[in-house]
């Protein structure tokens, strides 16, 4: 088939990467054609007024139900005017009209999801005035930087694999990414005593956010869903969608170790095999669902994990863990944390 | 049982009313390439296209619509805008517009519910390639995944867009039903329309960075 030329494949996963397809494969009621230019307009409104806007946070609600509703034009001073009093979300429609205001507690992601979902809506929470987090229905779609916007199809990448490759991605994600300590991931708070960082964002949540964004640059022919972590106990953390196939898969993250607050150990990952149990039984149309845990624990309490493959030193892929067993469509994957950089570790 | 010349009558006027709307004119290539494009749509619709269109040198040609233009270019439905010819009195180029009568003749022709779905097709079409230019309709077409097959295998292959078998671009499109999170739901025609315009744009700039030296995953 022609599709599979490399250009047809780029064109087809520059679509699956697109924010406003992800909005509408979320919200499929919302049309394509009023999200695009709508998140566009965003983008050129937070770009343009950079410099007025500051480090401005808050939260544009895009409603384009045709409402007959007094509306504004959306400007810096509109949006102070409304921001002070006391609204946090700005309700926008297609053309940056705004339609009125709501308010939720926080900006917190723990507010910022349930709120997106409960409205079945799409949300933009822009902070620091250029960073934007784009919410449809509870999952973040896409993250984006108003002043840096990835346009186009993503060039050749040797870390790219096919949606359906995906565990192939996460191993390739510890090995380029995490395994040493570097600025692909800054996760040790205290390298050498080995306890990981805990803020800004929650332990979980920065390995959950670099494993997402990896899987979102790297797979083909795939939507990458990102849940906000721990909001509800019953939410995955990653999701993966294949274009042309029924399929998807589930990825649930944790970590062991300590981060001076918190332990985990093997009953964290015991935890981890059955929520990954229960994900597939409550979701029978799901493929696989993988356990992802990152091992910031010595080396001595890694290399005791039984196992059923590994690769000395890196990673084991488990199977049971005290008297849990994954599933036969379940996956676990240990990796560990070495606190030393590979040029420290060859000394 | 209405002939294929018969059947691209009403394609005709379709594509031009709808390319008046946006204040152009077509030329014959555009025509031909603005029909193509609803050819390959018309399966969302739930819509019929006769197996007339093939691979040509200048993009996907049907001569059914040609002849069509022809025909109601002389019982005064089409005015011909420009027509230039070259010294054998060969035509070089030609510009179509919609004329009064052809825009009654539509007027009356849209109360047939199949028509009137037809007209939303074209005018969904025409939005998507007025966003872009029509000058850009050429470089669309040559980037939709049907004809892209079908050239590789030489000039004069059919273009069979009324099957999901044969319409690679249709196979594409509902691959991405495959994406939604409800697997019961399916995307609109619109929402299907506005990712088969994207895939087109995408096309383009990855055969672009090739062309330039890059390559693309």
């Amino acid at each position: 088939m022609f599709r599979k030329s490399p250009q047809i494949n780029a064109a087809i996963s520059a679509v699956c990467r697109d924010a406003a397809t992800k909005v509408v494969l979320e919200l499929p009621e919302l049309e394509h054609d009023l999200v695009s230019p709508c998140l566009e307009r965003v983008h050129d409104f937070l770009r343009n007024n950079q410099r007025d806007l500051g480090a401005m946070e808050c939260i544009f609600k895009l409603d384009f139900s045709g409402a007959d509703i007094a509306q504004e034009d959306l400007t810096v001073s509109s949006l102070c005017q409304n921001l002070g009093t006391g609204a946090n979300i700005i309700i926008i429609d297609e053309n940056l009209k705004i339609k009125g205001l709501d308010s939720i507690p926080s900006t917190a992601l723990s507010e910022l999801s349930p709120y997106s979902k409960s409205q079945a809506c799409c949300i933009i929470h822009v902070f620091s005035g250029v960073e934007m987090v784009i919410y449809a229905n509870g999952l973040i779609k896409s993250e984006l930087n108003a002043l840096h916007l990835y346009r186009g199809p993503v060039t050749h990448k040797k870390t790219a694999r096919h949606g359906n490759d995906y565990i192939l991605s996460i191993l390739e994600h510890y090995q380029n990414r995490i395994r040493y300590p570097g600025i692909s991931s800054d996760h040790w708070g205290n390298r050498r005593n080995r306890i990981l960082r805990n803020s800004p964002k929650k332990t979980e949540k920065i390995f959950h956010d670099n494993l997402w964004n990896w899987l979102e640059e790297n797979l083909d022919y795939a939507v990458v869903s990102g849940n906000v972590g721990k909001v509800t106990g019953d939410e995955t953390d990653i999701e993966i969608s294949i274009h042309g196939e029924p399929r998807f898969y589930i990825i649930e993250v944790k970590w062991l170790g300590t981060n001076g607050h918190s332990e985990h150990s093997e009953p964290r990952l015991r935890d981890g095999i059955t929520q990954v149990k229960e994900y597939l039984e409550r979701d029978p149309a799901a493929s696989e669902a993988c356990l992802v845990a990152y091992d910031g624990r010595d080396i001595e309490k890694f290399e005791a994990l039984g196992c059923c493959n590994y690769e000395t030193g890196q990673w084991k892929e488990i199977r049971t863990c005290q008297n849990a067993e994954l599933p036969p469509r379940g996956k676990g994957f240990v990796f560990y944390l070495e606190s030393q950089s590979a040029s420290e570790k060859r000394i | 049982m209405m002939s294929k010349t018969g059947y691209r009558y009403k394609d005709v006027l379709l594509a031009l009313s709808t390319a008046d709307k946006h204040g152009q004119q077509l030329g014959r290539l555009q025509l031909q390439k603005f029909v193509y494009l609803a050819d390959t749509l018309s399966l969302l619709w739930e819509l019929a296209s006769p197996k007339s269109y093939e691979t040509y040198k200048q993009g996907p040609y049907d001569p059914n619509v040609q002849n069509a233009a022809d025909v109601l270019a002389f019982r005064g439905a089409v005015n011909i805008v420009e027509s230039n010819l070259d010294d054998g009195g060969n035509i070089l180029s030609t510009k179509y517009q919609i004329s009064k009568i052809g825009s009654q003749i539509l007027a009356n022709i849209l109360e047939e519910e199949v028509i009137a779905r037809k007209y939303e097709l074209y005018q969904t079409i025409g939005r998507h390639i007025n966003q872009r230019g029509w000058y850009k309709l050429k470089e669309l077409v040559y980037s939709e995944a049907t004809y892209l097959t079908m050239k590789a295998q030489g000039w004069g292959s059919p273009l069979e867009t009324d099957s999901l078998l044969t319409n690679d671009s249709l196979q594409i499109l509902l691959g991405f039903n495959f994406l939604l999170k409800d697997k019961s739901a399916t995307l609109s025609k619109t929402n299907l329309v506005a990712i088969f315009f994207q895939v087109l744009d995408n096309y383009q700039s990855a055969k672009t960075i090739q062309e330039r030296g890059g390559n693309v995953s």
